[in-house]
This record gives C-alpha cells, structure tokens and sequence, in this order.
C-alpha cells in the first residue's frame, strides 16, 4: 500500500503535499494496527449493526450514537475519524447534530459522511452547504459506504496494504 | 465484490428477515390505532417512522424488493397527511394492503425466493395499487 502511494506521487509531482501528507497518515495507522474509527450516528438500530459488523469485519472500531446528544458526545470524547451522520433521527435532530459538530473545535475537522432516507436531490446541496463532506442516500450499498469512508477519510480501503 | 463484507451481509440478513414479521405486527396495530382520537397523531408518527426506517434499511440488508414496496407506501402516508386524511378509513385500508404485500414478499424470501425482478412491474400490476396511489388522496377541488 506504501508503495503504492509511493509511486503515485512520482507519477503526478503536483500531488506531493496531499499524497505525502496521506502517507503519513497510512504509516500512523498501520502503527496503530487498526485502521478507522467511525461514528455511527443513526436511530435505526438495525441499520447501525449492519453496518458496524460489515465495518469490522473489516478491522474497524465502531461506535454507536442512537440520537443527536450521543453523537456529539461520542465524536468529542472518541475522536472518531469520521462520522456517518443520519439527519433524520427522532425529533429532526442530525441536523443540529451537524452543525454542532461543524461549530465544535474539537469536531470540526472530522468529515460527516451524511446519510439519509431522503431523496440525494432534496438534502445534498444544503448538507454540503452545512460542511458535510458527502450526502449518501439510503438504502446504502455496504461496499460504497466503506469505499467512501476509505475517500473521505484518505485511508487505503482494507486489503490495500497486502496488495501494496 | 469484497467476500468478507458479502458474508457478513448474508448472515445479517436472515436475522433481519426472521424479525420483520414483527414489525409487520406492530405496524399493522399502528395502523388499527390511526382514527382512536387523542393518540392518533402519535401513531401516524410512529407509522411514518417505521415505513421510513424500512424503506432505508431493507435495501442496505439486500431486500430490495421491500425498499421499493415501502416507496409508495410512504408516499400515501405523506400524501394522506398533507390532505387532512391521516385518520381516514381509506388510508387505513390502504395500509393494509401494502402491510399484506410486505407479509407476503417476506414470506417468499423466507422461501428462498431471490429473484424480484421488474419490481415496478409487480407493483403496477396489484388490483388496489391505484386506489393507494398518492392521487387518490387529493381532495377534489
């Protein structure tokens, strides 16, 4: 996987401070031995243990937050990499969830994957404009909602390291 | 295809279909509770909420032939609210049916059935889908 970003950023010399900086923080990770912490933040608990047993069979640490109050509890007391947000939780709470965590000095920095049941063309520019990083529509593909965790988060996709 | 996360998928999803049975249950006394005067607003709540958490969570299970079942079903539920006629008997016998198709789909996957294909086609061709089409609660101006 090192070697892989290693040989990208040869290949493209104006992508050396992004790709470098991503290196670094692949080499972190590989010496923590794990490779993302995530924040579940969904009322629907069927849905939040689909995917945290999809995201650790993956070697993930996974957290889980049943309403807005626990969600930003968790995301400043476990530093989470990133958050997978639902902003229709009980009482239209995720998106004052969101903007909490966006105003939050500790927060604010950790990318909100925002995911909803709503159509992507009613919700996706206002979340973006609200700093959510990406706005997925549910039902949700478990293979893109890893892929896209491993995007935002800048993290090789599990597996990368023993094909690197 | 990642076979780790397939696996986990297939695994998850039987429990998740051996439970929706349940569900079925307790939205059908949901629906039976939606004309009983002071609750009434809090059971087409609680109703919504759980036609909107299936239609999202279903196809994240694989099944989504239930995701697209709960589609127009959550559009007559909007469409009933919007008109004043969440309490109505034709909302509620509109619920009804789209809770028996459920319960009928379920069974079949329960049966090993895989294969829902033209889904929007099997949902055209139920005999009661126009009269649960969101139109059919438009008040007539």
């Amino acid at each position: 996987m090192f070697a892989r970003v290693l040989s990208t950023v040869a290949s493209e010399p104006h992508s050396w401070p992004d790709r470098l900086s991503n290196a670094s923080h692949c080499i972190l990770y590989i010496l923590k031995g794990i490779n993302m912490k995530v924040l579940i933040a969904d009322d629907d608990k069927d849905l939040c243990q689909l995917l945290g047993a999809v995201l650790r069979s993956q070697g993930h640490e996974v957290f889980f937050a049943f309403d807005a109050a626990q969600a930003l509890t968790l995301a400043k007391n476990q530093s989470p990499d990133i958050i997978a947000l639902d902003i229709n939780m009980p009482g239209g709470t995720g998106m004052g969830a969101l903007q909490k965590i966006k105003m939050n000095m500790k927060t604010s920095m950790i990318p909100v994957l925002v995911i909803s049941a709503n159509p992507y063309e009613q919700n996706n520019a206002t979340m973006l404009q609200m700093g959510a990083a990406e706005y997925m529509q549910k039902p949700l593909d478990s293979e893109k909602f890893c892929e896209a965790l491993y995007r935002l988060t800048g993290l090789p996709a599990a597996g990368a390291a023993a094909q690197g | 295809m990642n076979t780790q996360i397939q696996e986990v998928l297939e695994k998850m999803r039987l429990v998740y279909l051996a439970n929706l049975p349940e569900r079925l249950d307790t939205m059908e006394s949901q629906v039976h509770k939606l004309k009983t005067g002071d609750i009434h607003t809090e059971s087409f709540e609680d109703l919504y909420r759980a036609v909107h958490t299936l239609k999202g969570t279903a196809g994240t299970y694989g099944l989504q032939i239930i995701t697209e079942i709960c589609k127009p079903f959550e559009d007559c539920l909007n469409a009933a609210h919007e008109n004043g006629m969440s309490g109505s008997e034709q909302l509620e016998n509109c619920c009804m049916h789209f809770i028996s198709l459920l319960r009928e789909v379920i069974s079949q996957l329960e049966a090993g059935e895989e294969s829902f294909m033209d889904v929007a086609a099997y949902l055209d061709d139920v005999p009661w889908s126009a009269a649960c089409s969101p139109s059919a609660f438009r008040r007539s101006s």
